[in-house]
């Protein structure tokens, strides 16, 4: 018997609008906008396993989901805005520091939203607005370093991997099937009596 | 051009259990006939793989059934499709997927003079490749066209080719993210690095 996580299906988003950070600070004071991204692409990938019956013939059985990579395409102006959660860089007059302590952003919150939702301004409702609990960058020191010294591309596409997590970054419990991704209400999510509601800044303000 | 030259060369390909074969590249019938048959035409796909494929390579195929073949005849089909761009692979894979391919035959016979028949026998890799030039020299026309209408300068003709090309992401930036957006922003990212990751090294 052997097992292996096998990508189901590629979901492209086209082009939306991201936030990331942590959305149990008050007013989404925690959340940071990445802006419109070009485009946001998802892939979920299942556990799939080998297994033989009675008559020796193989059968492919496949499980929960087991991770999802988001690959999201940013333009120069965003990808500077997500190097600088991780990299410090100060441009004095003579020289440009480079904090190379945190190469990777670790256990934010990522949250894509429609052009539309955003008009509306109901996104923290809307059940296409996509939540990824907890999500480590696995690009986005290369790319900081592109981008400190200068390396001009058009776009740059960072790449995240979703992790699941029991609790959010406030510490609350998590439904079980909310513990990775899912859209709509996050107000389901948190398993509290008295949860501390998860927000985003007003529409306005990105 | 290099990609079109290169595209008729025939390749290599090493199959696990069955050793090294070299293959021509497909003409375009046979890859159409696989890429349409890959849904319900598996006897169209038996006689065109037959012609294609070396006899052994071609038989094993046949005998792993279409589950098997299918998807490693498409993956033969991709070899030697140039790519241009890192994200041009999943471009490339919709609109192969969204294209009309009669109209685009019919359209390419015209461009290139050439019959339909004439067409359908050109090497695939290589249609795809000089496909992909017949939009950006189309384009350079009716931009040649457009300048002498206009009696616009003639240098400032290459930049518009950059921008006519159908290389260039679709996608508008808003006018919300302008400067002050951007400071904002980066202040919030800078306070989210503080809080949240400076007492962790």
């Amino acid at each position: 018997m052997s097992g292996q996580a096998v990508a189901i299906s590629e979901i492209e988003g086209g082009a939306r609008w991201a936030l990331i950070g942590d959305p149990t600070t008050g007013a989404g004071a925690g959340m940071v906008s990445l802006g419109r991204v070009v485009r946001a692409t998802r892939t979920p990938a299942l556990f799939r396993q080998n297994v033989r019956n009675e008559v020796g013939q193989v059968l492919k059985t496949y499980g929960n989901v087991q991770e999802h990579t988001i690959e999201i395409e940013l333009q120069k102006r965003s990808a500077a805005i997500l190097a600088a959660m991780v990299h410090e860089y100060t441009d004095e007059t003579t020289s440009i520091s480079i904090d190379e302590a945190y190469a990777e952003i670790v256990g934010a919150t990522l949250c894509l939203v429609t052009q539309e939702v955003k008009d509306n301004g109901t996104p923290l409702t809307d059940l296409t607005t996509e939540w990824y609990t907890s999500v480590v960058s696995t690009n986005l020191g290369a790319i900081a370093n592109q981008i400190v010294n200068g390396d001009d591309q058009q776009t740059y596409t960072v790449t995240f991997l979703a992790q699941t997590v029991s609790t959010d970054q406030d510490g609350q419990a998590i439904n079980t099937k909310y513990r990775q991704a899912f859209r709509g209400d996050p107000a389901d999510a948190i398993n509290e009596v008295t949860p501390t509601a998860w927000s985003l800044p007003t529409a306005s303000g990105w | 051009m290099f990609d079109v030259v290169r595209s008729l060369v025939p390749v290599e390909v090493h199959v696990p259990g069955l050793g090294v074969y070299t293959i021509r590249r497909p003409t375009l019938q046979e890859a159409l006939t696989v890429m349409a048959g890959a849904e319900d035409g598996w006897d169209d796909i038996r006689v065109v793989v037959g012609k294609w494929l070396p006899l052994r390579l071609s038989s094993a195929l046949m005998a792993a059934g279409p589950s098997e073949a299918i998807p490693a005849l498409l993956s033969l089909l991709s070899v030697g499709i140039p790519i241009r761009h890192e994200n041009d692979e999943k471009r490339l894979k919709r609109k192969l997927r969204e294209m009309s391919w009669w109209e685009v035959v019919a359209e390419y016979a015209t461009w290139r003079r050439m019959t339909t028949d004439e067409v359908l026998s050109e090497a695939w890799p290589a249609f795809v490749a000089m496909h992909a030039e017949m939009d950006r020299m189309r384009a350079r026309e009716q931009l040649r066209a457009w300048e002498a209408a206009a009696g616009a300068q003639t240098g400032k003709i290459d930049g518009m080719i950059e921008r006519a090309g159908y290389e260039i992401a679709e996608y508008d930036e808003p006018e919300s993210m302008n400067d002050e957006w951007f400071d904002r922003q980066m202040n919030a990212a800078k306070a989210w690095r503080n809080r949240n990751q400076q007492g962790e090294a």
